[in-house]
């Protein structure tokens, strides 16, 4: 594993006002980096940094070893990109779009067969501007590959989509990642990150906040999971309160409440079955990283 | 096909899907020409005109208007949008140059100034109003 990406200390003002504050991450080569944190953190112009859309005031960026500030054009032919809030022309064909930006790299991807892929096949002679929100994701998202990069930045990439169309959407970006190319995603959806990232940055008012996978993000802020089931035998309470992990046992009626740490689940479950109690309604709440990041920002998501 | 030619082929299809802009930039010098073309004695050279007939003057200005009304609105007006609607930042992150961009949105202008040109040439001396 090499780092494709490596940042050290970048930093962006506005007006003096530093927006991105000195921060330093490294991804590596075919990995999935979340880019995470409320409006305004900086996500979007830390991203716009590295892909050479902004001069950054301070910090070393090497992009596939290529400084994007002095390397921009060298680097654009081996960089893919989905913008955020960006529009094409309306009475541009999604076909011509393909064509078209297939046409300024050296290396074009088969834009006939991103169609097919990101099931635009059917839309390839309608306009941009008639197609639906999430047409035109998929589409940005096709232009992104259309250069057949080493590199993609995807910036809300599921904004604007319904249900259906998000998941699909996660299968595809674990397609891209499957053919070797590194992603760095940018978004403020939990539930996005948690499922697709390798590791994410939790960025807050343009610092790093914390850095991790996404489970190791929920454990480093720890809490306690709630388990919960219908023994279908009788059951003693204080069998299972001596478990190691287990902070407390209570029991409302038919149902038992299990609270505790760690992996004390499993211990749990293995008493349970060595004592052959057969449990019905088996949950388990855990801390998502949805609360993991309000633990870790002290504020909840802005969307 | 290059990024140059292929934007310039997109920029000129986009050209001419815009009816109201191909109204406002063809329609209009050919209307003018035709109207002052049906004035009475609008066909006979004039000294004020170094012996221009008025429809040759005519088909000047069209001329110019053309190439002014593309050139001096129309593409600028078009920067305009792809700046608004972020067309310019997303081919920015492409390896295309900035100036093919400029160089292929004005490709439409050289176009209009072939088409209108060899329309009116009806006359084998045709004379430039002199200042």
């Amino acid at each position: 594993m090499t780092a494709v990406i490596d940042v050290t200390g970048l930093t962006k003002r506005y007006g003096g006002q530093a927006v991105v504050d000195g921060i330093s991450f490294h991804v590596e080569e075919g990995e999935i980096f979340g880019i995470l944190g409320p409006n305004g953190a900086g996500k979007t112009t830390t991203v716009e940094c590295l892909e050479g859309l902004r001069k950054r005031d301070g910090g070393e960026v090497r992009i596939l070893g290529l400084d994007p500030k002095t390397d921009g054009r060298r680097l654009h032919q081996r960089i893919g990109v989905q913008l955020q809030e960006t529009q094409l022309q309306d009475k541009l064909k999604v076909r011509e779009a393909l064509e078209l930006y297939a046409s300024f790299y050296p290396d074009p991807a088969d834009w006939r067969e991103l169609l097919d892929r990101w099931g635009l096949a059917s839309q390839s002679g309608t306009s941009f501007g008639k197609l639906s929100g999430g047409q035109k994701q998929r589409l940005f998202i096709a232009l992104a590959l259309v250069g057949n990069p080493e590199v993609v930045f995807l910036d809300e990439l599921t904004a604007g989509l319904d249900p259906g169309a998000r998941h699909a959407t996660w299968d595809l970006v674990r397609a891209v990642r499957a053919s070797g190319v590194t992603v760095v995603l940018v978004s403020h959806f939990m539930d996005e990150v948690e499922e697709l990232c390798d590791r994410v940055a939790i960025l807050e008012r343009g610092r790093i906040a914390a850095l991790d996978t996404p489970a190791g993000l929920v454990d480093s802020v720890g809490g306690e999971y709630r388990m919960r089931f219908r023994p279908m035998a009788p059951l003693e309470e204080q069998s299972l309160a001596g478990l190691p992990g287990v902070v407390s046992v209570t029991r409302r009626g038919g149902q038992v409440d299990v609270t505790g740490t760690g992996d004390f689940a499993s211990a749990v479950t293995a008493e349970l079955a060595r004592r052959q109690v057969i449990v019905a309604d088996l949950r388990i709440e855990g801390r998502s990283l949805d609360s993991a990041y309000v633990a870790l920002t002290g504020q909840t998501m802005d969307t | 096909m290059n990024g140059f030619s292929s934007l310039a082929v997109v920029e000129t299809r986009l050209f001419l899907r815009e009816k109201a802009a191909l109204i406002g930039v063809f329609g209009l010098p050919v209307a003018l020409v035709i109207g002052f073309g049906l004035i009475p004695g609008f066909g006979d050279p004039r000294k004020g005109l170094s012996d221009q007939i008025g429809t040759e003057y005519i088909a000047a200005v069209g001329v110019a208007i053309v190439l002014a009304s593309l050139g001096l609105t129309g593409v600028p007006m078009v920067l305009g949008q792809y700046r608004e609607r972020g067309v310019l930042r997303r081919l920015g992150v492409t390896p295309m140059r900035p100036l093919t961009l400029l160089m292929a949105s004005s490709r439409p202008g050289r176009r209009a100034r072939a088409t209108s040109g060899s329309g009116w040439r009806g006359r084998s001396t045709t004379r430039w109003p002199r200042a």
